[in-house]
C-alpha cells in the first residue's frame, strides 16, 4: 500500500537534514509502529507523508499504491485515503465542527466521483460515531477543536478518521497528553475501525499505546533512520531499557 | 543667508532644506498629527520659577552626569571627552565625517509624517553634540540638560553613531527652563545596540519637544524608554527605520501626571522595511487633575518586510473626572506574513482589585499605589538592564507614594 | 439528543456550494435593456431644479436642495482616506435617470413594467408580496422559520419602482414608501427629520446628495409599534454613466422597533459609476433600529476597470434614553468604498453597535469603519470589524470612539481584525480613541495576520480543496458579524464572502 524508498528530507529554512535515508513498506491490513527518542524525525515523517509545507524532499520516493505521493496535493492525498491524526489538533475558531466534517467528507467524495451525502444520512453517521467515542453534542456544536481539552481533541481526531474512512492512517503521537481512560477510548475507536484493507502507522515515544493498538511491526527510528525492526516485543524491550541500546 | 561660521556643505544643505520645507505641512489644529494636541506648548510662556518647589529628577539624583549641556554651552564632566564633538564645530568643519549623516534622517522621516519643528531645528541648531561609539561600555553615558531661562527656543541638535557590534546605554536627564526643541539623529551599525532612557521630571516646567530619528542596520537593536514624571508638557516624535533583517526594537513610555493640566504627547512611527524584524511599543499613562496624554503609535510594514512581528499597547489609568486620554494606534500593512496587533484601554482604577486589597487590610493610599505600580510595570519591563530598571522603579515608587499622600 | 447543532451549519454548506455553482465572479453584472430618460449631463442649479420638478416636490424641498448645492460648490472633496481616488469629473455624470415608462408613478406593482420586475427577480428579489426573500432554505432547520415577511422597496437608478406590503404595514401604522412619495404625502415628518442627523453641509458627498438625491426610502414607526415584518430596500444602478444618490430616512418613535435591510448591485460596465448615499436614523426613547447592508456593487474587473465609487454617509442619532441602534454591514462590492456608519449616543443609556465585514479583492479599495460619539450617560458601544484583503486590494478600518466629558460610566469595546491573503494587498487600521472622563471604559483590540497555515493544512489534510478551505476559514473569521445579520442576509452574505474571494488563492 505505502512504499517509502530511501527518503531524505530537510527542513526548508534551515537546510538541516532530518530524515536521512528511510525505507519502509506497509501492506494492507498491517499495523506498523515507529518508536524513537525525541528529535529522531518521527513527526517529520508523518508531516511529509501528509504533505505539510516547510520540508524539502532531498531524495527518495514515496508511493501510495501506484501514486507518487510527492506529485499530489495535500487534499488529494486525503481523498486517496491518507489520514493523519495530528499530535496537536488545530483549532479553527468560527468554523463549526459539523460544518467542517461535512465539508471534508463531501469534498473527498466529490474528488472520488462519489455522490455527496445528504444532511440526514450525514447526521446519522456522525451521531453513531460520536456516541461510540463518548463525544458530547455540546462538543459537536463547538467550532473545530476550540475550547476542547487534550483528550477531547484526540477523540475528535478519531471521530474524523471513522467518518472519513481512510485506508491509511497515521497516528502521530496520539497518546501524548492522554490519561489511561482516554487512551483506552481512543484505542477502542481505532481497533473498531481497523480491517484487512486498512493500514496504520503509529508514531509514538512510549510503548504504552501499543498495549492497546497492537502492532505487527515495530521500527526503532534514530537520527532519521530506522535502526531496528522487530515485532511487538521490541517495543517492550524499549520500554524496559530505553533507547540507549540504539544510540 | 549663510549661518555664521558654517561650512559650505552645511550652507548648501540648509538652502536645500529650506526650500523643501515649504512642502512640509505646518503645525495646525486640523493636521492629522496635531489633532487635539496642545498647541500652546509651542508658545514661549514666562513663568516665575523662584517659587517652585521641585521634586527633582536630575543627573545628581540617579546618576552622575558625564556630559552637561548648560544653555548653549557643552560641558564635559566624565572621561569620555574623546567621543564628543560640538555640533556647532561640526557644521563649521568642511571635512567633518558628519556631513554624510547630518539632516539625512530628518529628511527621511518627513516622508510619512510632516515634522515642521524638526525642520526648523535643522535650519538653526544652537547647541548639541556628535557622539560616536566604537567600543561597548557597561556604564551608561549620562547626559544632563541644564537650560536656563535666558535662552528661548533653544534648538538642540545631536547626532549619534554606534558602530557595528557596539552596545551602549544613554540616560538623558535634566531640566527645562525654556521651550526646548531637540532633534537627535541616530545611526546603528550591524548588530549594534542602543538603550536610550529619556527621563524628565517636574523640573521640566517648560515644554520639551524632542525628536529622535533612528536608522537601524541588520540585527541591531534600539530600546527607548521615556519617563514623564509630572513634566509640564512634552511632545515626543520618534521614527525608526528598520532596514536590515532581524532587528529588534522597543519603545516604551510612562507618563505619570497629576499637576494641573500637565500634558504628554507621544508619537511613534516604526517602519518595518526588512525581513523578520520585531518591534514593541508600550505606553502607560496615569492621569489626574485635568492632565492629558496623547499617544499616536504607528506600525508601517512594507511589502518586503515579511515575518514582521509588531506589537503595540497603549493604556491609561484615569484617576479623576477631568483627565483625558487620546490614542491613535495605527497599522499600515503591505506584507501578508506578519503578526501585528495593538491593544488600547482606558479606565479608572479597577474597583474589584481595590476592594480586594482593602479587604485584606491594605490602606487606601497604599492600595492605590500598588495598583498604579502594577499598571506601569509592563512598560518598565521593557528596560533590559536590571540595575537601571530597579533604580528607576524605586525612584518611581517613592514618587508615587508622595503623589498619593497629597 | 437534539438537532440544534445543525442549525447554522446548513448556511455554511450553502456557502461552499455557492462557490461552485456560481460560474462568473460577479453574477449581478447583467444590464437591463430598458428605455431610460436622463436629465442633461452635468450639474448646475437647473439640474437641481429639474430633479425637484421631476419628483413634483414642494418649494421648501427645492430651496433645501438649492441651499445644499450652493454649499457644495464651496466644498472640497476630502482626501484624508487611505484611498487612491481617480479624479472624478462631477460635470461628466448624469444626475437623474429613470425608466421612461415610470413617468407616471405606478399605483400598484401590477402596473410596473414586467422587464423591471424581471430584473429584480433575476437578482433574487421578487417584487411580489410573498413571504420570504428567495434563498431561504427551510430544510434541516430545527425551528422552522416563522412566517417571515419582508417588505421591499426597489430603487432602480433614480426612482423607486415599487414597495410591497404597503397596505399591511399601513394597518400597523408603519409608513414605508419611497422618499419622493414621503415628501409629497408626509411633508411635516420629512421636514422635521430630514437633515437633522446628517446636516446639509456635513461633508462633501453628503452635501452633494442633499442637492441631487432623487429617491430612496422613508420609514416611520409610530410610538409603541414593533414593525410586523422586516423592511428592505434594494438598490440597483442600471443606466450608464449615472450617479445614484439615494436618501434614506428612518424614524423610530418612542418604544418602536424596526429591522431594515439594504442590498445593492450594479451591472458590469467599463466606466466607473458614482454612488453617494445618505442614510439618517432617528431613534427616540426606548426605540430600536437594526440596519443591515449587503453591499455588492460591481467591484470593477481584476484590472481595476469600472466599478462603483461608493461614498456613503450613514448616521444614527440615538436621541432618546435607552435608544438602541445596530449597524451591520457586509461590504464586498464597489471599486472604492468610503463609508463610516456612525452612532451619536445622546440619550442616557443609549447603545450603538457596529458589525462589519469588508472584503476587498483584485484592485478594490475600501476605507470603512464607524464613529461612536458618546454624549449621554451610561452609553454603550461595541465595534466588531473584520477586514479581508486579497489580490492587490487595499483595506482600511478607520474608526473613532469618542467619550465626552459628561458621558459618565460609558463603555466601548472594539475588536478589529484584518486578514491578508497574498502579498500584494494591504490591510490598515486607523482607530482614534478619545476618552475624556475617568468613569468611562474603552477597550480596543486589533490584530492583523494572514490565513493561518496550520488551519489551512488541517482542512486540506481532511480533503478540502484550498479555495474552499480559505472560504471556510474566512467565514469562520467573520462569524461574529455574519451572526448579527438577519437570517436571509446571513446566507446571502456567506455566499458573497466566498464568491468575492474567488481567484485570490494560488
Amino acid at each position: 500500500m505505502l512504499k517509502i524508498d530511501n527518503l531524505k528530507v530537510s527542513l526548508e529554512e534551515e537546510e538541516k537534514q532530518i530524515i536521512k535515508g528511510l525505507s519502509l513498506t506497509i501492506n494492507s491490513g498491517e499495523v506498523h509502529a515507529i518508536m524513537g527518542p525525541n528529535g529522531s524525525g518521527k513527526s517529520t515523517l508523518s508531516s511529509v507523508l501528509a504533505g505539510k509545507a516547510g520540508y524539502t524532499v532531498d531524495s527518495g520516493k514515496v508511493n501510495f499504491d501506484e501514486t507518487d505521493l510527492f506529485e499530489t496535493e495535500v487534499e488529494e492525498r486525503a481523498a486517496l485515503g491518507i489520514f493523519m491524526a495530528f499530535q496537536y489538533p488545530i483549532e479553527i475558531p468560527g468554523v463549526g465542527n459539523m460544518n467542517f466534517l461535512r465539508t471534508a467528507l463531501n469534498s473527498q467524495r466529490k474528488t472520488r466521483g462519489q455522490e455527496e451525502l445528504n444532511a440526514a444520512d450525514f447526521l446519522k453517521l456522525v451521531r453513531e460515531i460520536a456516541k461510540d467515542l463518548e463525544i458530547s453534542d455540546e462538543m459537536m456544536r463547538r467550532p473545530v477543536n476550540v475550547g476542547a481539552s487534550g483528550g477531547e481533541k484526540k477523540r475528535n481526531e478519531i471521530l474524523q478518521m471513522c467518518l472519513l474512512e481512510p485506508r491509511f492512517v497515521i497516528l502521530d503521537e496520539t497518546d501524548s497528553g492522554l490519561d489511561v481512560d482516554a487512551m483506552k477510548l481512543v484505542s477502542k475507536g481505532v481497533n473498531k475501525f481497523s480491517s484487512s484493507s486498512r493500514s496504520f502507522l503509529v508514531i509514538t515515544h512510549y510503548q504504552r499505546l501499543l498495549n492497546y493498538i497492537v502492532p505487527d511491526f515495530v521500527h526503532i527510528m534514530v537520527d532519521g533512520k530506522i535502526v531496528k525492526t522487530g515485532d511487538k516485543n521490541l517495543a517492550l524491550h524499549v520500554e524496559e531499557t530505553g533507547y540507549k541500546d540504539f544510540l | 543667508m549663510n549661518h555664521v561660521n558654517s561650512s559650505d556643505w552645511y550652507n548648501s544643505l540648509r538652502k536645500e532644506f529650506e526650500e523643501k520645507s515649504l512642502s512640509i505641512e505646518k503645525v495646525n489644529r486640523r493636521s492629522e498629527y496635531w489633532r487635539k494636541s496642545n498647541l500652546d506648548i509651542l508658545e514661549d510662556f514666562v513663568q516665575d520659577t523662584s517659587q517652585l518647589d521641585l521634586l527633582d529628577l536630575n543627573g545628581t539624583c540617579l546618576y552622575e552626569p558625564d556630559l552637561i549641556i548648560n544653555g548653549d554651552i557643552l560641558e564635559l564632566v566624565g572621561q569620555k571627552s574623546d567621543q564628543v564633538v560640538s555640533i556647532i564645530d561640526v557644521i563649521a568643519d568642511e571635512e567633518s565625517f558628519a556631513k554624510n549623516y547630518f539632516g539625512r534622517l530628518e529628511e527621511k522621516s518627513q516622508k510619512l509624517i510632516p515634522r515642521p519643528l524638526a525642520r526648523d531645528n535643522t535650519l538653526d541648531p544652537k547647541v548639541g553634540y556628535v557622539l560616536s561609539f566604537s567600543d561597548s561600555s557597561e556604564k551608561p553615558l549620562i547626559i544632563h540638560n541644564k537650560t536656563n531661562t535666558s535662552a528661548s527656543n533653544l534648538f538642540q541638535r545631536n547626532l549619534m553613531i554606534v558602530d557595528k557590534d557596539v552596545e551602549v546605554t544613554i540616560i538623558e536627564t535634566g531640566n527645562n527652563l525654556s521651550v526646548f526643541n531637540t532633534v537627535t539623529e541616530i545611526y546603528l551599525g550591524e548588530n549594534a545596540k542602543l538603550n536610550y532612557l529619556d527621563l524628565t521630571g517636574e523640573n521640566n516646567i517648560f515644554p520639551k519637544i524632542s525628536h529622535k530619528f533612528c536608522d537601524l542596520a541588520e540585527k541591531s537593536s534600539f530600546n527607548h524608554f521615556g519617563l514623564r514624571l509630572n513634566t509640564k508638557a512634552t511632545r515626543t516624535e520618534i521614527e525608526l527605520h528598520l532596514n536590515g533583517q532581524g532587528i529588534n526594537t522597543s519603545v516604551a513610555n510612562v507618563s505619570l501626571l497629576n499637576k494641573k493640566s500637565h500634558y504628554s504627547d507621544e508619537n511613534v512611527l516604526i517602519n518595518h522595511n526588512a525581513y523578520e524584524c520585531k518591534s514593541r511599543q508600550v505606553f502607560k499613562s496615569v492621569l489626574e487633575n485635568d492632565c492629558t496624554s496623547i499617544v499616536r503609535g504607528k506600525i508601517y510594514v512594507a511589502s518586503e518586510a515579511q515575518k514582521t512581528d509588531g506589537y503595540q499597547s497603549s493604556r491609561s489609568l484615569l484617576l479623576n473626572e477631568s483627565s483625558k486620554f487620546l490614542c491613535k494606534p495605527e497599522l499600515e500593512i503591505y506584507a501578508d506574513d506578519v503578526i501585528c496587533s495593538h491593544g488600547s484601554t482606558s479606565s479608572s482604577l479597577d474597583r474589584d482589585s481595590l476592594f480586594y486589597l482593602l479587604s485584606r487590610g491594605v490602606h487606601k493610599n497604599k492600595a492605590k499605589e500598588m495598583l498604579i505600580t502594577a499598571f506601569i510595570s509592563e512598560a518598565l519591563d521593557e528596560i533590559e538592564d536590571e540595575s537601571i530598571k530597579s533604580a528607576l522603579s524605586n525612584y518611581i515608587d517613592i514618587w508615587i507614594s508622595s503623589f498619593s499622600d497629597e | 439528543m437534539t438537532d440544534s447543532y445543525e442549525v447554522r451549519e446548513v448556511i455554511d454548506k450553502e456557502t461552499l456550494s455557492a462557490v461552485k455553482s456560481v460560474g462568473e465572479t460577479y453574477k449581478y453584472g447583467f444590464a437591463t435593456d430598458i428605455e431610460t430618460e436622463y436629465a442633461p449631463i452635468g450639474l448646475n442649479e437647473d439640474i437641481v431644479r429639474l430633479i425637484s420638478k421631476k419628483n413634483e416636490e414642494p418649494s421648501w424641498m427645492l430651496e433645501w436642495r438649492l441651499k445644499a448645492y450652493k454649499r457644495w460648490t464651496k466644498l472640497k472633496q476630502p482626501d484624508w482616506a487611505l484611498l487612491k481616488i481617480p479624479k472624478i469629473d462631477f460635470q461628466d455624470q448624469y444626475y437623474y435617470a429613470r425608466p421612461a415608462n415610470m413617468k407616471e408613478r405606478p399605483k400598484s406593482l401590477d402596473e410596473v413594467d414586467p422587464k423591471l420586475l424581471e430584473t429584480y427577480s433575476k437578482l433574487g428579489i421578487p417584487l411580489t408580496e410573498q413571504k420570504k426573500l428567495a434563498g431561504v432554505i427551510e430544510e434541516n432547520y430545527e425551528e422552522k422559520p416563522q412566517d417571515r415577511k419582508v417588505a421591499v422597496d426597489a430603487v432602480f437608478d433614480s426612482v423607486s419602482v415599487g414597495t410591497t406590503f404597503k397596505e399591511e404595514l399601513k394597518a400597523a401604522g408603519v409608513i414605508f414608501c419611497s422618499i419622493s412619495e414621503a415628501i409629497q404625502e408626509y411633508p411635516e415628518l420629512v421636514k422635521k427629520y430630514l437633515g437633522s442627523v446628517v446636516p446639509i453641509s456635513d461633508n462633501f458627498f453628503a452635501c452633494l446628495n442633499s442637492a441631487v438625491f432623487s429617491d430612496g426610502s422613508f420609514v416611520y414607526i409610530p410610538e409603541g409599534v414593533k414593525c410586523p415584518m422586516e423592511l428592505s430596500t434594494y438598490f440597483r444602478i442600471n443606466a450608464e454613466n449615472t450617479g445614484q444618490f439615494e436618501r434614506t430616512l428612518i424614524v423610530a418613535e418612542n418604544n418602536a422597533y424596526v429591522s431594515y435591510l439594504e442590498g445593492c448591485t450594479a451591472p458590469q460596465r467599463d466606466e466607473s459609476q458614482l454612488h453617494a448615499a445618505v442614510v439618517e436614523l432617528v431613534i427616540l426613547d426606548d426605540a430600536e433600529i437594526k440596519y443591515s447592508t449587503v453591499q455588492n456593487w460591481f467591484p470593477g474587473d481584476e484590472n481595476g476597470v469600472g466599478g462603483i465609487y461608493n461614498f456613503v454617509t450613514k448616521r444614527a442619532d440615538c436621541r432618546g434614553k435607552n435608544a438602541k441602534v445596530m449597524w451591520t454591514q457586509v461590504e464586498t462590492g464597489s471599486a472604492i468604498t468610503w463609508k463610516y456608519p456612525s452612532c451619536v449616543l445622546k440619550g442616557d443609556n443609549s447603545s450603538g453597535e457596529f458589525y462589519s465585514i469588508a472584503i476587498t479583492n483584485n484592485m478594490q479599495q475600501a476605507d470603512t469603519g464607524t464613529k461612536m460619539i458618546h454624549l449621554g450617560k451610561n452609553t454603550n458601544s461595541r465595534i466588531v470589524s473584520k477586514g479581508i484583503s486579497a489580490g492587490k486590494a487595499q483595506n482600511t478600518y478607520r474608526g473613532l470612539v469618542q467619550i465626552g466629558g459628561r458621558s459618565q460610566n460609558s463603555r466601548n469595546f472594539t475588536q478589529c481584525d484584518s486578514l491578508l491573503i497574498g502579498n500584494k494587498c494591504g490591510a490598515h487600521t486607523v482607530p482614534y480613541i478619545e476618552v475624556n472622563n475617568s468613569s468611562a471604559r474603552a477597550e480596543h483590540e486589533a490584530t492583523t495576520s494572514k490565513v493561518d497555515e496550520d488551519q489551512l493544512f488541517y482542512c486540506m489534510q481532511r480533503g478540502i480543496g484550498e479555495e474552499d478551505a480559505v472560504a471556510l476559514i474566512v467565514n469562520g473569521f467573520c462569524k461574529e458579524v455574519l451572526q448579527a445579520l438577519p437570517m436571509e442576509f446571513a446566507m446571502e452574505a456567506q455566499k458573497l464572502v466566498a464568491i468575492s474571494l474567488e481567484g485570490s488563492v494560488g
